[in-house]
């Protein structure tokens, strides 16, 4: 039995690995001897070509999201920063890719079906970037406020300027880690109950014998 | 202002005084069953007390003297199911006799279905209902699904143990405006966020909004999971789907 | 509380669960679960993976072994779920997948009324019987005496869900409560059977999971439905029984240890210190570990915290409050038996 305590703390998990015979595959987080997370996947499984397997998630986490390798074979990000919520969701696409599959980063780029138009995330200095549609209107620009938020989010990243940026603390530039992020941006949560609350603000509910 | 004296109907009078303890509650009921006819009011009471038999009958002779059946609906069964679901969430009832006052709500419902639907008149909104992969409890989504129809949704029953791709093909199918998936067991739970991560991988999740419930569900993890609402009871549900419905309106 | 130095020597395992159930002095509290702690990572390491470790007897008792030799828990339980009698019953079936519990098609249900209940001739030789009972025999010729097996026999109101179906069976409560009680009656002869088949097979105790929840019925339901049959099954089962009911059960707990069983296993839902004062020493307490927000969600800090206050409570056996989610972390569990060591160390025993 691997020893628990070497492996870190459990942070991810995908209970079946549909592209290598339904195995577990943990991600775990360890802390450096800078302070700094360093990530780890590892397998309880015994199968013949799971390190091979676990391997090739690893490669894919490095092309995908920038991660690069440490000597002792974890991941890190290169700028000192832990980005471990955008690590979590990095693994879990890293890990939907089948070991044949060639890992591309994402374009900056998403279309938002809500606002009908493309979505773009420009990566200006300092590790900021600024979210901006192809259209213009009033309900556009609460999307792109939306899913600038949902960055900020899934990328732990702060807000600055008009609420249509988010920037990483680390100062540095991500552009395959924010191309991954921004294909869930416009569905977060927490975003869209913050953006619905601001627009619903000061009306008053109709007293209804159904409300409960 | 309505007082407790100005209902006509003895039992639900002793229901509201001795079962109800909300301020806000006991005025809503006070008012709405004040103002409501007695014939009304008889359906309320023989629903809440799980009387299908009497729902059934009551609810003829109140069709059959003509009154519409809308008002039925809401001033009689509607109203009934209100003290009920009071009652359960202060655990005063338990989920046999819930389920006996959805059964006399059916009993009444399936007079007064046929009519609504017949009258042209539109639903609020579509709404997809399932229990998650791996769950095959379904009580509180029936209960959710009646309670929606009886509130004016068209609801899609997409039954128990519906899968991530279920969820989608129904989607496709259906263009619902809503969503709605329960888990009633801790290990399922976790299959709310594994389906509305296959609708975003899908390319569906805009088309929805997603409201999740069931016993062991919380707020928080039906944020974490990323729906858009939660319902923790069938009355919490049509105030949500009415709120998410009206997003789109 | 006086502390006093430990004179009791070294147990093992088997010894300090069995002295519990009966609260007797124990060296240190015993960690186990009478459900299961089942991981999908555990299957892994024994590549045991559901359902195949349902249904097959070696890849049972693998994956249920590992719950004292890589968790370090006193006892092992090798039927992790709630259906083989069901199966065996004649129920509709889905056996899942790896991640995932089988379960009863309860909306399929096989019986409808008394008179169709119906133990079969060949109910213990049911492959999912067999299946049950090989594997205990093979985890006690592997473990030998040193750690507590205990099996599991469903009660026969889960068997009621399961066979009528959950709604039509709640509404039989309430619209014939004389007709649910005899199919009660007749149904409690699978509990029967298929626990004293364990006991032969070599089991130490039984978990006996019925299922009348806060959730969905009163504490009056179970004294009028259950409790003397309870009772009854602490004459007929000669092994120490573990009641298992979930959700809030505050308010049938003094019913539940009127009936002599050996312990009852309590949800989170439950404050460990008020439920020891209702029980008040006339069953022993095996809890009550949150499973969703604690063992699935947290770290090991919140887990040790829980197992603590369970502890400091005087709660007679540790462990997860019902059957752990699959995706549970091995290390989250493993800070049970961790922690409750650590605070043995710190403190002495009160006797």
């Amino acid at each position: 039995m691997a020893d628990i305590a070497q492996l870190g703390n459990r942070i991810e998990l995908v209970s079946m690995d549909k592209h290598f015979h339904d195995i577990t595959l943990g991600l775990y987080e360890q802390p450096a001897a800078d302070g700094v997370s360093e990530y780890l996947v590892h397998s309880y499984a015994h199968k013949d070509g799971t390190a091979e397997r676990i391997q090739f998630i690893m490669r894919a986490m490095q092309e995908l999201g920038g991660v690069v390798a440490t000597p002792e074979g974890s991941l890190r990000f290169a700028c000192g920063n832990s980005h471990r919520v955008a690590c979590k969701r990095l693994f879990i696409e890293a890990s939907k890719l089948p070991s044949e599959a060639l890992p591309v980063p994402r374009p900056l780029a998403v279309h938002d079906k809500k606002a009908a138009c493309e979505m773009t995330a420009q990566s200006l200095d300092g590790g900021v970037y600024r979210v901006s549609a192809e259209s213009n209107g009033e309900d556009i620009r609460r999307r792109v406020l939306a899913i600038a938020g949902g960055l900020r989010k899934l990328g732990e990243m702060a807000e600055s300027n008009a609420g249509d940026e988010a920037s990483f603390a680390c100062g540095t530039a991500h552009d395959a880690l924010v191309g991954m992020l921004l294909v869930r941006a416009p569905n977060v949560r927490a975003v869209l109950r913050e953006e619905d609350a601001a627009a619903s603000g000061g009306v008053l509910a109709a007293p209804s014998a159904q409300t409960v | 202002m309505a007082e407790l004296s100005d209902i006509g109907n003895e039992f639900i009078r002793q229901e509201i005084e001795e079962y109800l303890e909300r301020p806000e509650e006991i005025e809503r009921n006070i008012e709405l069953f004040a103002r409501v006819r007695p014939a009304m009011q008889a359906i309320a009471a023989a629903l809440i007390e799980g009387e299908d038999g009497e729902v059934d009958r009551l609810t003829k002779l109140a069709l059959a003297d003509g009154i519409e059946a809308l008002e039925i609906m809401d001033d009689g069964l509607i109203a009934g199911m209100g003290i009920v679901g009071i009652k359960f969430r202060e655990a005063m009832i338990f989920v046999p006799e819930v389920l006996a006052c959805a059964r006399a709500m059916k009993a009444g419902m399936k007079y007064i279905e046929p009519i609504l639907s017949d009258s042209g008149v539109e639903p609020i909104a579509k709404v997809l209902m399932g229990t998650v992969k791996g769950d095959l409890h379904d009580i509180g989504k029936n209960l959710c699904i009646m309670m929606l129809r009886g509130s004016g949704f068209e609801v899609v029953d997409l039954g128990v143990d519906t899968s991530e791709d279920e969820f989608i093909d129904a989607i496709e199918e259906h263009k619902a405006t809503i969503l709605g998936m329960s888990a009633l067991l801790t290990t399922t739970m976790p299959n709310m966020g594994k389906t509305i991560e296959a609708l975003i991988d899908a390319d569906v999740r805009d088309d929805v909004f997603v409201m999740v419930g069931g016993a062991p569900v919380t707020q928080e993890f039906a944020d974490d999971m990323g729906a858009d609402g939660y319902g923790k009871d069938a009355l919490s549900c049509v105030s949500l789907a009415k709120k998410l419905a009206a997003q789109t309106a | 509380m006086v502390i006093q130095p430990a004179p009791i020597k070294e147990m093992t395992s088997r010894q300090r669960v069995l002295a519990a159930l009966r609260r007797e002095p124990v060296d240190r509290t015993p960690v186990c679960n009478p459900t299961s702690v089942a991981t999908v990572e555990l299957m892994d390491l024994v590549d045991a993976p559901f359902p195949h470790a349902n249904r097959d007897p070696a890849a049972m008792a693998r994956l249920a072994a590992t719950s004292y030799t890589e968790l370090g828990f006193d006892s092992v339980m090798p039927v992790f779920s709630i259906v083989q009698e069901s199966s065996a019953l004649g129920c509709s079936m889905q056996w899942e997948q790896k991640d995932n519990w089988p379960t009863v098609r309860m909306n399929e249900p096989i019986w409808k009324d008394l008179d169709d209940i119906r133990i079969p001739n060949d109910f213990l030789t049911h492959p999912d019987m067999v299946c049950v009972l090989d594997a205990i025999r093979l985890l006690r010729k592997e473990l030998g005496d040193d750690v507590a097996i205990i099996g599991k026999t469903m009660g026969p109101w889960t068997l009621g869900y399961h066979c009528f179906g959950v709604e039509p069976f709640l509404l039989m409560s309430l619209d014939d409560p004389g007709r649910t009680m005899a199919c009660l009656e007749r149904m409690k002869e699978a509990t029967v059977q298929f626990g004293l088949a364990q006991i032969d097979a070599g089991v130490d105790a039984l978990t006996v999971p019925d299922h009348a929840t806060g959730d969905l019925v009163s504490g009056e339901y179970y004294k009028r439905f259950l409790m003397d049959m309870h009772s009854e099954f602490v004459e007929t089962i000669p092994v120490p029984l573990i009641l298992h009911i979930c959700g809030r059960t505050v308010d049938r707990m003094d019913y539940i240890a009127r009936t002599g069983m050996a312990a009852f296993h309590f949800d989170s839902k439950n404050e460990p210190a008020e439920s020891m004062e209702i029980v008040s020493d006339r069953i022993s307490l095996i809890g009550n570990i949150n499973n969703p927000e604690t063992l699935f969600s947290k770290n090991p800090e919140d887990v040790r915290k829980e197992v603590i206050a369970n502890l400091e409570a005087g709660v007679p056996l540790i462990g997860p409050e019902c059957a752990i989610p699959l995706q549970t972390r091995i290390e989250n569990l493993m800070e049970i038996p961790k922690t409750v060591r650590q605070w043995h160390n710190e403190h002495v025993h009160v006797h």
